[in-house]
């Protein structure tokens, strides 16, 4: 038998409350994501080790000597920024939005909603959960690279670093984005993989761009992709900081945030 | 009397489908509410713009004095809810519930306390999607009562439980009241809303076609009482002179008498009298059920 002690009523009692930004939800949220992740291994797995298993096929049968068809870098260091990149890739098109549709499908969103979550906690919830693995991701395909196949150091580790800060962030945005969108999880599955595998081999993570046609060289830089891979690569390789890369994935990221956002919020 | 939710001429729809045609009623403090229906019959849609979940096309909403359609934010902790097919994580454990729920509330919320009110404190570490129907429904009552809500809207709470823990639940909701909150509470069950409301809204087709007590809505409308019993082969004729008897009927030896209420007793003494004494005599009171029958011309089975 249940016991409940019966107070008196304290509702006359309560202070009325003011419309003001609870402290501390957002954080709560976020904290709860993580732990959520920990215990999801098969995320984590496709998130972070499925493209350094893909990065490790490529580069072991490419080596890492001057190629011509990559622009007169070697395999490892023309693959292992393009990998880290997919790291990116595979958690903006199919783990956030899967995970947000699937939270939409079983009532989950429903119950935070009204318990007054506000919808900007739910997407930095995401993105900052994204932003962990993105770490762990890359930082995996480093150690690798530099371990097993001779990966020579960025020209500007600033300019990689920035590049995938704000390659996370954009692609954080297209995440919450379809995850806004899509209504069940098997659909935003399916939107994920042909997003993913569509746009992925063609900008770099297949052929050698040189060994492709031209135009479809010339499509895939008016996806994200396109930008993802430059901003992190260029200034990898000694071509500077593409600022026009960068500036691509600032306007996705907000962009698509403030949609989400909206999205989420709705009514 | 202190009104704590007024709503009136309330009216939403999606697209050509109109969910709440016009809805107006008034919940008073301290009392469980209820809203009976059949599904679709608006029931939701109502108690979601209550809350500031759903926009309303027209009518009046007014919750603690807030117009939830304008100030939902000014509500968050005022109101609680249990949510129609709401969930958590599957992987969510009970105690992180309570914390993340709790986080951002202006009160204080002490968990172990919280475990220990709603029977949870067993369960503390497992996992949402490993927990009973009953311990779900502890868990989505302590999130909703997390900070001492002055009202509470409870969807659907019972379905999918057994019969015993859904009287179990009904304790809850009690003690719910108990402790100073008003309930709101959405049921298609007939006994639910009849055992645990202090009053009941009967809605049908997006409006509401009766509102009073149980008791009252079943004196009112629930057409008094029907006695049967077997004949044994004996003429009954003479029970339509009793007081209060409107009519008698005979079927394969079985006999309906339907009468007011107070007849009863008169009946089955002039039984007696004529020296009839049936083993199977029983007494048929009218319920909700009953109620609702009349006042939407179906039973709740035939509209879900």
């Amino acid at each position: 038998m249940t016991t409940l002690d019966t107070r008196p009523p304290t509702s006359s009692a309560t202070p009325p409350r003011t419309g003001g930004r609870p402290p501390g939800r957002t954080a709560a949220l976020t904290r709860a994501e993580l732990k959520l992740l920990l215990r999801e291994p098969l995320t984590t797995i496709v998130g972070v080790l499925f493209p350094a298993v893909l990065m490790v096929l490529l580069v072991g049968a490419f080596g890492n000597e001057p190629d011509p068809a990559m622009g007169g870098v070697g395999g490892a260091d023309f693959y292992v920024p393009v990998y880290a990149a997919a790291t990116i890739a595979v958690l903006g098109f199919m783990s956030i939005p899967t995970h947000l549709a699937s939270y939409r499908e079983s009532g989950v969103l429903r119950r935070l909603r009204a318990a007054g979550v506000p919808a900007t906690a739910i997407v930095v919830a995401q993105a900052a959960t994204m932003a962990l693995l993105v770490l762990v991701g890359v930082a995996l395909m480093l150690a690798i690279g530099f371990a097993a196949y001779d990966l020579s150091t960025p020209v500007s580790a600033a300019g990689v670093a920035t590049g995938f800060a704000a390659g996370t962030a954009a692609f954080a945005g297209i995440g919450v984005l379809l995850g806004s969108l899509m209504s069940t999880a098997r659909a935003a599955q399916g939107v994920g993989l042909v997003l993913f595998f569509g746009l992925f081999f063609i900008s770099g993570g297949g052929p050698p761009p040189d060994l492709m046609p031209g135009v479809l060289n010339d499509a895939v830089r008016f996806t994200p992709m396109g930008p993802l891979v430059s901003a992190i690569r260029d200034p990898w390789h000694g071509a500077g900081w593409n600022i026009a890369a960068l500036g691509a994935l600032a306007t996705i990221a907000v962009v698509s945030t403030a949609i989400a956002i909206r999205r989420f919020s709705r009514r | 009397m202190d009104t704590v939710i007024a709503v009136d001429g309330l009216h939403k729809r999606y697209g050509d489908t109109v969910a709440v045609a016009d809805i107006s009623f008034a919940v008073r403090r301290g009392e469980i509410f209820g809203l009976l229906g059949a599904n679709g019959a608006g029931k939701t849609t109502t108690v979601e713009a209550v809350q500031g979940l759903r926009a309303r096309d027209g009518g009046h909403v007014d919750v603690l004095g807030i117009d939830p359609a304008r100030n939902a934010r000014a509500l968050r902790g005022r109101i609680g809810s249990q949510l129609q097919s709401s969930a958590l994580p599957d992987r969510m454990r009970v105690g992180e519930a309570i914390r993340l729920f709790a986080s951002g509330l202006d009160a204080d919320v002490d968990v172990d306390a919280t475990l220990r009110t709603w029977d949870l404190a067993a369960v503390r570490r497992r996992a949402f999607a490993a927990l009973s129907g009953g311990q779900r429904q502890r868990l989505f009552l302590a999130l909703a009562m997390l900070g001492h809500p002055e009202v509470v809207v409870l969807d659907e709470l019972t379905t999918g439980l057994d019969p015993q823990a859904r009287r179990a639940t009904w304790d809850l909701v009690r003690a719910v009241r108990d402790r100073g909150a008003t309930v709101v509470l959405v049921t298609h069950f007939m006994e639910e809303a009849e055992l645990l409301c202090d009053r009941v809204a009967i809605v049908d087709g997006g409006r509401i076609v009766a509102l009073d007590t149980p008791a009252a809505l079943i004196a009112e409308r629930g057409n008094g009482v029907a006695l049967t019993f077997s004949s044994g082969g004996r003429d009954v004729g003479f029970l339509s002179h009793v007081p209060g008897v409107d009519r008698v009927t005979t079927t394969d030896g079985l006999v309906t008498v339907t009468a007011a209420a107070p007849a009863a007793a008169p009946v089955a003494a002039s039984l007696a009298g004529h020296g009839i004494s049936p083993p199977d005599f029983r007494t048929h009171h009218p319920t909700l059920e009953d109620v609702f029958l009349t006042v939407t011309g179906r039973t709740l089975q035939e509209q879900s």
